[in-house]
């Protein structure tokens, strides 16, 4: 299994609805990826380190899949920024 | 109320860090997978299959299982997970404490549990969190928080158990000791010399003999081989804790002492600062250190008096350190250990000499600014010796392995 860390800003279409936001697809580079599942979510009420203490804001994380890879992708509520985190391939 | 018209839950999370893991790489289904470094921290059940466990070394986990899956975590996805859970458990409960991968509930007189039995609670309460969160669960049901915890131990993994009122007796008979709360390995080793191997030949001891042979703790296994858990406390109101402790693994093995000072230093006054927002004093400092080739040391000592002050705490800290850390080896591992507490005492003493008054301000107002902006709003001590070399977050340092207090 190989993780990649990719760290980088994309571009996310996602699902406002019944007090959820469901990400379907996210442009990274030049290449479209449409999400097939959302594997799993999780939202860090931290704060986010790169903007500075207690700035506040929180992240909603996911894990989705996209054929067979797994991608990390997250929201930054401070930097109002979807981010590519990681890709995990077999 | 008595007894028996009680409910509490426990909810104990399978596997937690490897069942977070396998939820958000679905190539790890099905796989052995362990998270930890140095040592299993969690493993999956395919890992167990293989005889793998917690606190195991990793050495021997390879050797045990060449193809399990080894990643080192994330502890902060792994908090953010637990808060979910236990956002979903408090529909079903009326106060929870909670741990890092489980919980108590009070659910006497939830709606759920009157329109069906517990069992049907339970099963409510473990579909939520698989829906919601999408991690498996076991929930043990029964009159007081020993029975619940050792309901959700017989369902493991994945299910849910309800000891019911007047069962207890038939159900705790054929455990062995060890399973019993408080029966550590020393105590089961009296007992199997006495032959008594099961709680139902536990309670064959009367009171008396028990009280002989274990003092105050005879008392309490009086009670509890009857199902009875007299340590129980019924509103689940923060209680006094025997301990309070704060561990990590550092990212990498350290040897600098900047960094190992201001590690300890950040390790107490956070354990401090919880014995501060419990109103507690401290008279016990232990200190354990594991060096790089895996051998352990620790230490303890008692304050002249208690103290709620972390420059006291940390100087005992500091010669326990000077005392134990005398080779050339760099350190894997520090845990403080906080023990033997009493009141603080909430008001200035009069006659309190003006120096520990100030320190006692000095102290409060920083534990305002950080209850209000977070823990790492303020870096004070020897703490400053981490910036820079560890990230930060609201919550603070952004440890390697972090331990909550239990």
């Amino acid at each position: 299994m190989n993780i990649e860390r990719i760290d980088e800003p994309i571009r996310v279409l996602a699902v406002f609805s019944a007090g959820r936001i469901d990400p379907l697809r996210f442009r990274w580079g030049r290449r479209t990826y449409k999400i097939g599942r959302i594997n799993g979510r999780w939202t860090d009420r931290s704060g986010d380190p790169s903007t500075g203490l207690g700035a506040g804001g929180y992240s909603l994380h996911y894990s989705v899949q996209v054929g067979n890879e797994t991608y990390y992708i997250h929201f930054s509520s401070a930097k109002v920024q979807w981010w590519l985190d990681q890709l995990i391939a077999d | 109320m008595n007894d028996h018209d009680k409910l509490v839950l426990h909810v104990d999370v399978d596997a937690f860090f490897a069942s977070v893991e396998q939820l958000l790489i679905p190539l790890l289904r099905g796989r052995p997978v362990i998270v930890g470094s140095g040592c299993i921290a969690s493993c999956s059940y395919e890992a167990r299959a293989h005889g793998l466990r917690a606190g195991m070394s990793l050495r021997e986990a390879k050797r045990l299982c060449p193809q399990a899956v080894i990643l080192a975590g994330d502890y902060q996805v792994y908090r953010c997970f637990a808060e979910h859970i236990w956002q979903v458990c408090r529909r079903y409960t009326c106060g929870l404490e909670t741990y890092l991968d489980e919980a108590y509930g009070d659910a006497t007189g939830i709606p759920a549990s009157r329109d069906g039995d517990a069992m049907s609670l339970g099963r409510k309460l473990q579909r939520d969190v698989r829906d919601e969160v999408g991690l498996p669960v076991s929930v043990g049901l029964a009159a007081n928080r020993m029975l619940a915890k050792l309901a959700s131990a017989s369902a493991k993994p994945g299910g849910v158990a309800w000891i019911r009122p007047r069962q207890e007796m038939d159900i705790l008979a054929p455990l062995p000791i060890e399973e019993l709360h408080g029966v550590g390995d020393k105590t089961a080793e009296k007992l199997r010399d006495m032959n008594i191997r099961t709680v139902g030949e536990l309670r064959a001891l009367g009171l008396e003999t028990l009280r002989s042979l274990f003092g105050r703790c005879g008392e309490l296994l009086y009670e509890r081989c009857r199902g009875r858990d007299i340590e129980n406390c019924p509103d689940l109101r923060p209680r006094i804790p025997k301990t309070i402790s704060r561990e990590t693994t550092f990212h990498q093995p350290a040897c600098d002492a900047e960094e190992i000072r201001g590690m300890l230093f950040y390790l107490l006054e956070r354990a401090m600062r919880t014995a501060r927002l419990g109103g507690l004093a401290v008279r016990t400092v232990e200190l354990s250190i594991r060096y790089d080739d895996w051998k352990d040391l620790a230490g303890r000592c008692s304050l002249p008096q208690p103290t709620a002050d972390d420059r006291a705490a940390y100087a005992a800290v500091l010669e326990l350190f000077e005392r134990l850390y005398q080779r050339r080896v760099a350190l894997r591992h520090v845990g403080i250990v906080l023990s033997n507490f009493s009141s603080a005492g909430g008001e200035a003493n009069l006659f309190e000499p003006q120096d520990a008054a100030r320190r006692r301000d000095l102290l409060r107002s920083v534990d305002t600014i950080r209850s209000r902006y977070g823990h790492a709003a303020v870096v004070t001590g020897e703490s400053i010796g981490l910036l820079g070399r560890l990230e930060r977050n609201d919550y603070g340092f952004v440890l390697r392995t972090p331990s909550l207090t239990k």
